[in-house]
């Protein structure tokens, strides 16, 4: 059994890991920061040398050098390019997660592999999917993907088994909005539904600061040009703006040469108020306020009978967003669980679960839910007209994991191929397959006899969604040899398992050149010098060079450290 | 079945709400997702329909007398084949005191009482459907069929329906469906016929317009629809409406021979209608655009019909002239009428006789029969085609050359720029001479077949649909069982109602133009 579990949550703007043992959790602090908070940024240096988490903030705002809130690109086609060559998404979060492993495993003294990764509870299930690779690319196992707003809950709910309640996890975060609603009975979190918006987070706020600033610096007659690289560097003096006015009144914004005006460099250097980012803000706000109310109603909740708002999420820090939550619920939201590290923390209860290290007869336990609904398209005979219908096979909320089989027909006996696309639908009212969310996960079955009877061939379905979120899809004709199978838990996990041993094996490589593997770099020539200097007498050197080599092929952070360790003394004590 | 969803959650069925409760966290904590999640999964699914008031209640009654309500099912169908509205209806409210939530078997009495012409049952029946559960679109358009068959039994049984307010209820009814259902056609339909029954036809056409670009397209599939676009023209005298339409539907239409002679034939059903109503012009015009959609191989039948269409309704027009033509000795002009009636088939006592007795009384008569010929071929060509072999050896006896003749058939029909004409009137009962040729069945529209999968609700498990976890789910099934059943017919293609319709008001839009 394991002596401990780990969990992670991969965010936006900022990660966390956190480990659960002798019935608690804990968040593990990145060795070089003292910091449980890692950004989610990743960079490469002048030298070449790679920047993952809070030293890579001083890069990463330089185009083509270092890439931001990757995790809204998770599950697309698009690319980011770090100097000059082109990574996947799942490739710049598996280095990211890779940092996460390297500070739990600096942290316990041991090597980690397998964790619980939470996703946001309306990630789509590609994004899910490239999370997935994600961990595999960094070398990690996921024992599980939960969302997120759960996890905050459970972080809550392991420490207050007894209490029966209704609650609310209200997840602001950096790139996401989720409204979850939950009811504790005697030590079991029955998540009740989960509402948000994908599109709505602390980045949009980081733009309406921009817009602020760039305002007041336009309007004392400076100019600026190439308006998105200026919106570019101004990225982290607005967010650091933003965070100040969480706690001051007022902010100031100074950055040197920044335009020009009457045909001469200035300064950029503007004051803003509290009271004018909040107006600013004002139609964020809204959009959180509509989210809030709809997930309420989802969830047949009334305000008074939430007995507790958890506030999750760096943008909960916002004091208009803490007065938006009091003023619908009529009582503030509670920050008892840290709201930076309360998802990591949940994660990591998650995987205590698992592990077994959390006992199911007495402690918690979680029923979670599918906050979006999933589909098909069927054609359907609509008033004499044949329309392409959208045909539930999941609703939103429902619990899992869930399976369903269905029985349909082909359209005619002589139909050849057949089609099938999985779809989404956030509210539960999609009745058109237009009126829901394609998810390109498409599946056919081509050449299909003719059936001799001359009825159309029947056709069986078969659904399922899995505790991670997976879902997986299998159609076939009873009686032929013919069948798809899609989703994200079957063929359509994007990345080939060549092509995830292939990005493993760069990311290694680059991981190579973090400044935290080079530093036994000289250490290691040194010692080689040595060895080939001193001969025999040497030999406790190049044993912990055979060691510490092949921790650092291994990529074991502890055992690095280790001979690491070894090293430096075999060294010390051959020169002093 | 399985387990029942008490048993899987271990409780009795009269458990309350709590004690459901509690045996649903208790057994999560004994098979916990990690440990079992099959187990888990189909606890699950037994509390999501037991946690439910509403849900909870249809399980109840559908898995208490399920097997009593089938049967009580069974036997109002076969009630309903065989027309025994009273029986059908005695086993419907069997049926429904047992479950009195399934809302499928009080939209099944509502139908009943309709069939039956019982219509304020059946209105209520459905107004009571529609207020508990409003947002089903076929319980309003049913409710809007209702409407339109009250209105139709009333004004067959001598009251005026445009004056009856239920009509304006059905389009209503049909408006809400439409709100809910804003892709299905057949409510846009429902408003149209409303406004038809009402003898609102611009409205109706506008109506009936909107049901076509519903699915958001134009096609074949859309030929109903246009055909009683194209009918509804007819009845509004509105003849460049309607050479619109046949060119619209000769654009849907595909090129499939047997696909554009069931068009052609729909055509040619409908001229002989007119025909039969005395409209001849209209059939003749009617007749031509049928042409339009039949292909060379099975045009010669065709042709013979429209040919003939022309020639009465030419005669028709210029008989008013004719009868008073004092330059033609009356015998001729008994013999040309009889000839004319016949050919419209007015019912004729002893007119062999007649015939023969005015052809002699002409032969017999002084005057010019050479000029009274001539006058009867250049200026009633059509009226002199209807005998013209009687004429035409009379002609000859007189050697007499009537070949240079105006042609009866430049009369001005042609199928895509028709001249102005005023439709004639006259007091016709009997169906038309000519046959038409019969309806092929269509073969289909073609459609995108790499689209897969049609429902196929019937086939179904009823035990499927009550082990979903969802209400949606149980609702699901049994509107798939209310679409096999819609109002008006047992087919569920579209073409068997609107045919079925048009069948009916025609008789009434017939006596409309006969009665003057
Ligand atoms: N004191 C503060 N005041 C205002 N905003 C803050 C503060 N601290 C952090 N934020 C903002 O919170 C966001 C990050 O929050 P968090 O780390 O919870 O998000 P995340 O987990 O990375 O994102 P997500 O969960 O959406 O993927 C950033 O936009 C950051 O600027
Ligand atoms: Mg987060």
């Amino acid at each position: 059994m394991a002596k401990f579990s780990i969990g992670m949550d991969l965010g936006t703007s900022t990660s966390e890991v956190a480990v659960y043992r002798n019935d608690r959790y804990e968040a593990l602090l990145d060795p070089r920061t003292q910091s449980a908070i890692v950004p989610s940024l990743v960079a490469v240096s002048a030298a070449g040398e790679l920047l993952v988490g809070q030293e890579a903030l001083s890069r990463v705002d330089q185009p083509g050098f270092g890439v931001r809130e990757v995790k809204r690109l998770m599950g697309t086609d698009a690319t980011v390019s770090l100097r000059g060559e082109t990574y996947r998404p799942e490739e710049v979060s598996a280095l990211i997660l890779r940092k996460l492993k390297h500070v739990a495993e600096v942290s316990l003294g041991e090597s980690v592999s397998d964790v619980v990764i939470t996703v946001p509870a309306n990630f789509p299930d590609q994004a899910k999917a490239a999370t997935h690779n994600a961990a595999q690319i960094a070398g990690l196992n996921a024992l599980r993907l939960i969302n997120e707003p759960t996890a905050a809950a459970m972080a809550f709910g392991v420490k207050n088994l007894e209490r029966e309640e209704q609650l609310v996890v209200f997840d602001f975060g950096g790139g996401t909005l989720d409204v979850t609603t939950l009811e504790m009975v005697s030590g079991i979190m029955d998540v009740k539904s989960s509402f948000g918006d994908t599109k709505l987070g602390g980045k949009d706020f980081d733009d309406r600061m921009i817009d602020l600033i760039l305002r007041k610096f336009h309007a004392t007659g400076a100019r600026t040009d190439h308006l998105s690289d200026v919106r570019r560097e101004l990225k982290a003096f607005a967010e650091s703006a933003k965070k100040d006015l969480s706690t001051r009144r007022e902010a100031e914004i100074s950055v040197a040469r920044f335009g020009q005006k009457g045909g001469e460099m200035v300064n950029l250097e503007v004051r803003i108020t509290r009271e004018e980012y909040e107006d600013e803000i004002a139609s964020l706000l809204d959009r959180a306020r509509t989210v809030l109310k709809t997930a309420l109603q989802s969830g047949k909740l009334r305000p008074s009978s939430i007995g507790r708002i958890l506030l999750v999420g760096g943008t909960t820090y916002i004091p208009a967003v803490r007065d938006l939550v009091s003023e619908a619920f009529g009582k503030p939201g509670s920050t008892e669980i840290h709201p930076d590290l309360a998802v990591a923390y949940g994660a990591s209860v998650q995987a205590a679960i698992i592990q077994d290290l959390i006992s199911s007869e007495t402690g918690l336990i979680v029923a979670d839910i599918a906050p979006i609904g999933i589909g098909i398209d069927i054609m359907s005979d609509v008033g004499g007209q044949r329309m392409l219908m959208y045909e539930p096979l999941l609703m939103p909320n429902q619990k899992i994991p869930v399976m369903v089989e269905r029985d349909y027909s082909l359209m005619s006996a002589d139909q050849r191929e057949l089609e099938i696309e999985i779809l989404q639908d956030p509210t539960g009212k999609a009745k058109l397959a237009t009126d829901a969310v394609k998810t390109d996960i498409i599946g056919r079955i081509t050449d299909i006899p003719p059936n001799q009877s001359g009825n159309p061939h029947p056709l069986k379905v078969a659904f399922s969604y899995d505790l991670n979120g997976m879902i997986r899809l299998r159609a076939w004709i009873p009686g032929l040899d013919k069948s798809l199978d899609i989703g994200v838990a079957a063929t359509a996990s994007r990345m080939s398992d060549e092509q995830k041993a292939q990005a493993s094996d760069r990311i290694d490589e680059i991981w190579k050149s973090s400044p935290y593997s080079r530093q036994f770099e000289s250490l290691i020539r040194k010692g080689e010098r040595l060895v080939g200097e001193k001969g025999d007498e040497a030999k406790p050197i190049s044993e912990s060079l055979i060691e510490l080599k092949s921790a650092l092929a291994e990529g074991n952070e502890s055992r690095i450290e280790t001979a690491g360790g070894m090293l430096a003394d075999a060294i010390f004590d051959l020169e002093g | 079945m399985a387990a029942s969803l008490y048993e899987m959650l271990g409780v009795t069925p009269d458990a309350s709400p709590a004690e459901i409760k509690r045996a649903y966290y208790n057994l999560i904590r004994k098979h916990p997702p990690e440990k079992e999640p099959e187990r888990y999964r189909l606890i699950n699914e037994a509390w999501s329909v037991l946690s439910n008031e509403e849900s909870r209640r249809s399980y109840d009654e559908t898995s208490l007398y399920g097997d009593e309500v089938e049967a009580l099912m069974d036997a109002a169908r076969r009630a309903e084949e065989e027309e025994n509205w009273a029986t059908a209806v005695q086993k419907l409210k069997m049926a429904l005191a047992l479950t009195p939530t399934a809302d499928y078997i009080l939209n099944r009495l509502a139908l009943v009482y309709a069939y039956d012409n019982r219509f304020p049952e059946a209105v209520k029946s459905l107004e009571k459907l529609t207020t508990r559960v409003p947002t089903v679109p076929v319980y309003w358009s049913n409710l809007g069929e209702i409407f339109l068959r009250q209105a139709d039994w009333q004004s067959e049984n001598g009251q005026e329906k445009e004056k009856t307010p239920s009509l304006e209820k059905g389009r209503a009814a049909f408006e809400t469906a439409y709100r809910l259902e804003p892709y299905n056609q057949k409510h846009l339909l429902g408003v149209s016929r409303c406004y038809k029954a009402e003898k609102n036809y611009p409205q109706a056409i506008a109506y009936a317009r909107r049901a076509i670009t519903a699915d958001g397209e134009v096609d074949y599939s859309d030929f109903d629809t246009l055909f009683e676009i194209a009918f509804l023209h007819v009845l509004t005298d509105d003849w460049d409406g309607l050479q619109k339409v046949v060119g619209e539907i000769n654009s849907v239409t595909p090129s499939d021979p047997e696909i554009r002679g069931y068009v052609a034939s729909r055509f040619a059903r409908l001229a002989s209608e007119l025909f039969g109503a005395g409209g001849y012009s209209d059939a003749a015009r009617i007749g031509i655009h049928a042409l339009t959609f039949q292909d060379a191989s099975a045009r010669a039948e065709l042709e013979k019909m429209v040919t003939f269409y022309r020639y009465v309704a030419g005669a028709n027009e210029e008989m008013g002239a004719f009868s008073g033509d004092q330059r033609l000795p009356v015998p001729l002009r008994y013999f040309a009428y009889l000839s004319y009636m016949k050919a419209v088939d007015e019912p004729l006592e002893d007119h062999d006789d007649e015939f023969q007795e005015a052809w002699t009384n002409f032969l017999r008569g002084d005057g010019d029969h050479r000029l009274a010929l001539l006058i009867l071929r250049m200026e009633y060509p059509h009226l002199y085609w209807l005998q013209d072999n009687v004429y035409d050896k009379l002609a000859e006896q007189l050697k007499l050359d009537l070949r240079q003749g105006p042609d009866p058939m430049g009369d001005g029909f042609r199928p895509l720029n028709m001249a102005e004409d005023s439709a004639p009137q006259r007091t016709i009962t009997k169906p038309p001479v000519a046959k038409p040729p019969v309806a092929r069945p269509v073969t289909g529209p073609t459609l995108r077949e790499s689209r897969a999968t049609l429902p196929n609700n019937l086939t179904r498990p009823p035990n499927q649909g009550l082990a979903l976890p969802f209400a949606g789910g149980v609702l699901g099934f049994f509107m798939g069982a209310v679409f096999a059943t819609p109002l008006g017919g047992a087919g569920v293609v579209i073409t068997g109602i609107i045919g079925a319709w048009i069948g009916v008001s025609l008789g009434k839009w017939l006596r409309r133009i006969v009665g003057g």
